[in-house]
């Protein structure tokens, strides 16, 4: 890996770390990156989910206090996600590589389109809480497990899906459903990065360059929240999520 | 510790030669292209190129197929011990783009891996690249204009109508080095053709326009990464 790599690689990984920190989204920055390394699309996935994932276990080691009592409900959450996260990485690894290549220009839209209309999907959740009664763990576990699936094959955005389908199956602890998303991506997060691990998917030095520097953005992010507010910082990952889209609609698709 | 490319004949028509690399830590090459799709497979390690100013890594398990006249450096590996087979297939097919992809087996030696895997994995590659566009023709034209005759670059340029300065920018642009360094690397493929052909080293270096054997040697090993002699020994 060439000097330039590596400054780019730890550049995006500061960037990653940052945006984490203050308002999710950092895959939308951090995988075009590894692709833009010169790894091919699989490997660039599992790279970039490795680099990040300390990102997750830190955020929700921070918020376990608010986490809420280990009933069986929340247990099967913790189970069913970390199956979920497990069986997706596992059909990323499995499927010819050009089923994912293919959509790939497509799931960065999509995931920026989560991001863009967050606010939205939330107090549209919200909302369903008063009409429904609390679904029953089965159906829930479905559900988490469906998007966890998706956390593990590619992971941008899995936060935003993550809170609307808790707020919908928790309404009753708007606070707990924060500390319970962390909790439950940390788990897609490592079971992911353990099946890319084992099965030799990941290519150590971008990963190490992106990990660093997505450390020092984490901790610099705590420390920079008042000088980069929230709002601000959502913008710049939608548009840089909207641009990433296009360039790489037009490497993939034209 | 430079290890050297050790070529190969496969005989038989639809594979011309394989080349194979086994080491770490060394072997940039000068940027080059050949006459023939190159399909490089990766079994450990990993190998970088620079191609159209971005780098592309093939990381272990992977294969890329570099087109005909594509031109690419190999980069320096890293510090891990590397082993990678190129075969160079003829490019009957048009393939305008590099596309890499992971082969799903884990072979050890390069000798585990049978030609008639080699082609599936360039089939299949082959078969899924877009077709080619029009740029990839006024690419081809350009790189004709340049080896077909022997005339000066000012002349190929006026008899394409442009200013030699005018047509070097266009050379450096489409084809990616200067028209000299263009001439000089289609100059060390019919070298590179006429040494798989039979003929002795003195004698290829002549009829490709080098000045000596010596020169010829040099160039081919920088840019290929083995000497004549060695290349030509079966």
């Amino acid at each position: 890996m060439d000097i330039q790599t590596s400054l780019l690689l730890l550049a995006a990984g500061i960037a990653g770390g940052i945006v984490n920190a203050l308002a999710g989204g950092a895959t939308l920055i951090t995988f075009p990156a590894m692709l833009a390394a010169g790894l091919p699309a699989v490997i660039a996935n599992a790279s970039n989910a490795v680099a990040i994932s300390p990102g997750h276990l830190i955020a929700a080691l921070a918020d376990r206090g608010k986490l809420p009592p280990p009933t069986r409900r929340t247990i099967s959450f913790v189970l069913v996600s970390t199956l979920g996260g497990a069986i997706g990485a596992g059909v990323l690894l499995l499927l010819p590589e050009h089923l994912f290549v293919l959509p790939g220009p497509a799931l960065i839209g999509f995931a920026t389109l989560l991001f863009a209309f967050a606010p939205q999907i939330q107090s549209w959740t919200i909302g369903q809480q008063k009409t429904a009664t609390l679904p029953s763990t089965r159906a829930s576990a479905a559900v988490l497990g469906l998007a966890c699936v998706y956390g593990g094959f590619f992971g941008a955005g899995l936060g935003v899906i993550l809170t609307a389908v808790l707020s919908v199956t928790e309404p009753n602890d708007i606070r707990a459903i924060k500390a319970l998303k962390n909790l439950l991506a940390t788990c897609v997060s490592l079971a992911a990065t353990l099946i890319f691990i084992v099965e030799g998917a990941v290519r150590w030095p971008e990963t190490l360059a992106m990990l660093l520097g997505a450390m020092a953005g984490g901790y610099a992010g705590g420390h920079l929240i008042r000088v980069l507010p929230a709002p601000v910082v959502r913008q710049f990952v939608i548009v840089a999520g909207a641009v990433m889209t296009m360039i790489y609609a037009a490497r993939y698709w034209l | 510790m430079t290890n050297a490319w050790t070529y190969r004949r496969a005989d038989r028509d639809d594979i011309v030669e394989l080349a194979s690399w086994r080491g770490a830590g060394s072997l940039g090459l000068r940027p080059h292209f050949h006459d023939e799709h190159q399909l490089v497979l990766v079994l450990s390690g990993s190998r970088s190129f620079r191609i159209d100013g971005e780098t592309i890594t093939v990381p272990a398990g992977h294969a890329a197929l570099i087109p005909a006249g594509m031109l690419h450096a190999p980069m320096p590996t890293p510090d891990e011990e590397t082993v990678c087979l190129n075969a160079y297939v003829p490019a009957s097919r048009a393939c305008s783009s590099l596309r890499v992809v992971s082969f799903r087996a884990r072979w050890q030696r390069v000798d585990e891996i049978s030609p008639e895997r080699i082609l599936e994995i360039a089939g299949d590659i082959l078969s899924r690249a877009p077709s080619p566009s029009t740029g990839r023709t006024g690419r081809s034209k350009l790189g004709a204009a340049l080896t077909e005759s022997l005339a000066p670059i000012g002349a190929v340029a006026a008899s394409l109508g442009r200013s030699r300065e005018g047509f070097s920018r266009m050379v450096r642009r489409e084809l990616g080095v200067a028209p000299h360094a263009f001439r000089l690397l289609a100059r060390l493929n019919l070298a590179r053709q006429l040494q798989r052909a039979g003929e002795p080293i003195a004698a290829v270096a002549a009829d490709a326009g080098f000045s000596d054997q010596s020169h010829l040697t040099r160039l081919f090993r920088r840019t290929f990464g083995t000497t004549p002699g060695v290349y030509w020994r079966d």
